[in-house]
């Protein structure tokens, strides 16, 4: 169970992490692209690709710590591979991290309580 | 539970149909993994080639952009020497132009190579068409300037006859009637030098002066890890079936997972 919730806390850290970065990232584009011009390379910051950088190797991140858990939760491929597509989508990786929390924690307090 | 799965076991649960599904899935998952890897890896191979060439020097232009082909990515941005003459009836202006925060056109202009065929000029722009300077110089001319690749979008818009909203080889071609080079050149210099002339301008793409493309090599690098990560989550789950299958042993049943 230890186990587990040090799992879900990693995953929830990188749920975080990653949902920020890209919402931020996605209103960053549509601000850029939509009224500063960015599509002229010229006037994009340096800050802005980084970010993009970083996005792609935080969301890899992501993909471990998420394998990690949906497999000591047992989950089905297909669930996992639902929770994995979440953190490429904008904002996405915050309703699958609320989801999985809940049930860690339902699966947590299941185990408390009956011992098997 | 946590015993280790036969080889039978992995395998039984490997051909039934939901893995052969999963299975197929993968396959497809990392096929598109490659093609998208491999794209990235091209770009990132366009932007450095494109900046050597932008650094090299000046080639001639029929060794650039051959006629009937398009020009490739990796020639954006070539600095390049064209010799001939100005077509003076071929001129267009590209309307809506400004430079230096002051409105006006670009006058593009039609340059006969010794083979017969044209290339667009960007001679530079001017505050309206009728500036002085409009009128292309007559004779031969060397042209020294940068290549550039077509304007994506509006090619085919013609506002008025002799005006354009955006440079296109393709429909300058048609519009001239005679063999067009892919692309355009923007001009730089010109000998002799011929006054009143359009200001040049600096080209709308540059090549030389660009950032390594650490962002399209790193995706590069990420789909191929994407690609790999793909066997290690099949591998893992279908070891975990086959561990339910193999505690079932003889229970043939489909294996229900816990979640």
């Amino acid at each position: 169970m230890e186990k587990i919730s040090a799992a879900a806390l990693r995953y929830r850290i990188m749920a975080w992490v990653t949902g920020v970065v890209l919402g931020a990232l996605t209103i960053w584009l549509i601000v850029g692209y939509g009224f500063m011009d960015y599509a002229n390379t010229d006037v994009k910051p340096g800050l802005y690709r980084l970010l993009w950088t970083a996005h792609g190797w935080l969301y890899f991140i992501y993909l471990i710590v998420g394998v990690d858990l949906a497999f000591r939760m047992r989950y089905s491929i297909l669930r996992t591979l639902g929770i994995l597509i979440a953190g490429t989508v904008p904002f996405m990786s915050f309703v699958a991290e609320y989801f999985v929390h809940k049930d860690v924690m339902a699966k947590i307090a299941a185990q408390t309580v009956d011992p098997s | 539970m946590s015993d280790r799965p036969t080889p039978r076991a992995i395998l039984r649960t490997a051909v039934t149909p939901r893995w052969l599904g999963f299975a197929v899935l993968a396959v497809i998952f990392m096929i598109g993994c490659f093609v998208l890897g491999r794209w990235q890896w091209d770009r990132t191979q366009d932007i450095i080639q494109a900046e050597q060439a932008g650094r090299s020097a000046p080639r001639v232009v029929e060794e650039v952009a051959k006629p009937g082909g398009t020009l490739t990515n990796e020639l954006i941005g070539q600095p390049v020497i064209a010799a001939g003459s100005y077509e003076p009836a071929g001129q267009v202006m590209v309307l809506h132009r400004s430079f230096n925060d002051q409105p006006g056109v670009w006058v593009v202009t039609p340059l006969l190579l010794t083979d017969g065929s044209l290339i667009a000029v960007l001679r530079g722009w001017l505050p309206d068409a009728s500036a002085p300077g409009a009128i292309p110089p007559a004779g031969s001319v060397v042209v020294t300037g940068v290549v550039q690749p077509d304007e994506g979008f509006y090619g085919e818009a013609r506002p008025d006859p002799g005006t354009l909203v955006a440079i296109s080889s393709v429909e300058l071609g048609k519009l001239w009637g005679q063999k067009t080079r892919p692309g355009y050149i923007t001009l730089q210099a010109q000998q002799p030098a011929f006054e009143p002339a359009p200001t040049p301008v600096p080209p709308t793409v540059v090549t030389d002066n660009v950032a390594f493309p650490i962002q399209n090599l790193f995706y590069a690098i990420q789909w191929l890890i994407f690609a790999a990560f793909a066997v290690v989550v099949y591998g893992r789950w279908l070891w975990r079936d086959a561990q339910d299958i193999g505690a079932e042993d003889d229970d043939l049943s489909t294996t229900v997972t816990p979640s």
